[in-house]
């Protein structure tokens, strides 16, 4: 159930970035972006959540790499300036659909 | 446009005064205010802050350390010109202000610390706020902005039709605030309030009990925290945010220029060490 949970929420949160780059952020009214930001915020930290939760399942290294996606999207807000804010973006959404493959692939 | 202002007097007057604008604001808000204080016999000055005007794209690139450099940067310059240096600023301002005095705490004559924000808890904040420190620490604040609304930090409904068709010129101000922003003021808040006790010099905290960006808890932490013995928190009653422009404008202009008018006679950094008011925190 938590690993179904934690798939549905790592693709949904990876959508809804791809979804608000494209069509709402910087297009949409103000009020519009605000609750659509607040939205993809609280799916971001309950993909946190729930990628803490998974480290219960696997061996250590599955561990440690479930503690590295749930941190990711704090590790790369660190990290982000103006400039590099695309590619940081990408790899944002990247490293969320990764996180499912391996959730899918690799935790038993 | 440059809305950058000097008012000084042709006979050079030992005296002068600071002022930091407020967050995505520029000099503009402060004009009123300076203008009443250049006709006490203060020279005053306003400059705009990195990333502000009326270009949210220039705010976005902007972090908390260059904010703090060009601060610095003012008030080094005006120290060497002027006996003393007061500081004055509102919102974002009184922040800087805070941090000047605790870089040079020896220096500054005096702060006016208006709606000081070190939290952003005000009753305006929108439902999804305690979302924020998600949207705040990853890449969400370079897509978000906070947009400026009604009621525009101010309670009288004249003077926020006013500011409302100015903002919409976009002339004078931005009318959103960007959450890289917001991120750059709570980093910002961070490093100030670690460091609060190195204030000394006397302080005049003026804050409004219906704030509706910052609540009054910024001004009573700092308050509370820094060593001045001289320090005053006044709290309005029927004001918002903007202060300088609301209802209670006269009453916030007089204790202002109470506070220098009292500082600036006696002023010398050793007289500090010899007062003994606790402060004094009113209720107006």
């Amino acid at each position: 159930m938590l690993k179904i949970m934690f798939i549905i929420i790592s693709l949904l949160a990876a959508s809804t970035i791809v979804i608000g780059k494209l069509f709402i952020f910087g297009r949409q009214k103000p009020v519009i972006v605000g609750n659509y930001a607040a939205s993809v915020g609280a799916i971001l930290g309950l993909y946190s959540i729930l990628a803490i939760a998974m480290m219960t399942q696997g061996g250590y290294l599955d561990k440690l790499v479930m503690l590295i996606f749930a941190l990711s999207p704090y590790l790369i807000g660190k990290i982000v300036t103006y400039r590099s804010i695309k590619l940081f973006t990408l790899m944002q959404i990247i490293l969320l659909i990764l996180s499912a493959l391996f959730v899918i692939y690799c935790v038993d | 446009m440059t809305l950058d202002f000097e008012f000084k007097h042709e006979i050079k007057s030992p005296k002068a005064v600071l002022l930091f604008h407020g967050m995505t604001g520029s000099p503009f808000e402060l004009k009123k205010y300076g203008q009443f204080l250049h006709s006490h016999g203060y020279d005053v000055f306003a400059y705009c802050l990195p990333g502000h005007g009326d270009k949210v794209d220039e705010i976005i690139k902007t972090t908390y350390s260059d904010w703090l450099k060009a601060a610095y940067q003012d008030f080094e310059r005006l120290k060497m010109n002027y006996e003393q240096v007061f500081l004055s600023g509102l919102c974002l301002g009184a922040v800087l202000c805070l941090a000047i005095a605790e870089k040079y705490p020896n220096s500054v004559a005096g702060i006016i610390s208006l709606s000081t924000t070190l939290f952003l808890d005000g009753w305006r904040m929108p439902w999804y706020s305690f979302l924020m420190p998600i949207g705040l620490s990853t890449i969400l604040r370079f897509y978000y902005t906070y947009p400026e609304c009604e009621p525009y930090g101010i309670k009288n409904i004249k003077t926020r039709r006013i500011i409302k068709k100015l903002l919409e010129k976009s002339d004078v101000g931005m009318d959103n605030f960007p959450m890289t922003c917001i991120y750059e003021l709570i980093l910002l808040s961070r490093v100030i309030r670690k460091d609060l006790k190195k204030i000394h010099c006397p302080i005049l905290l003026i804050h409004s009990n219906e704030d509706d960006l910052t609540s009054k808890k910024s001004a009573q932490l700092v308050y509370k925290q820094v060593s001045s013995p001289d320090k005053t928190l006044i709290i309005l009653d029927n004001s918002y945010h903007m202060v300088l422009y609301d209802n209670q404008k006269d009453y916030v202009y007089k204790n202002a220029l109470d506070f220098l008018n009292t500082h600036s006679k006696s002023f010398n950094t050793s007289d500090f060490d010899d007062k003994n008011s606790d402060g004094r925190a009113v209720t107006c």
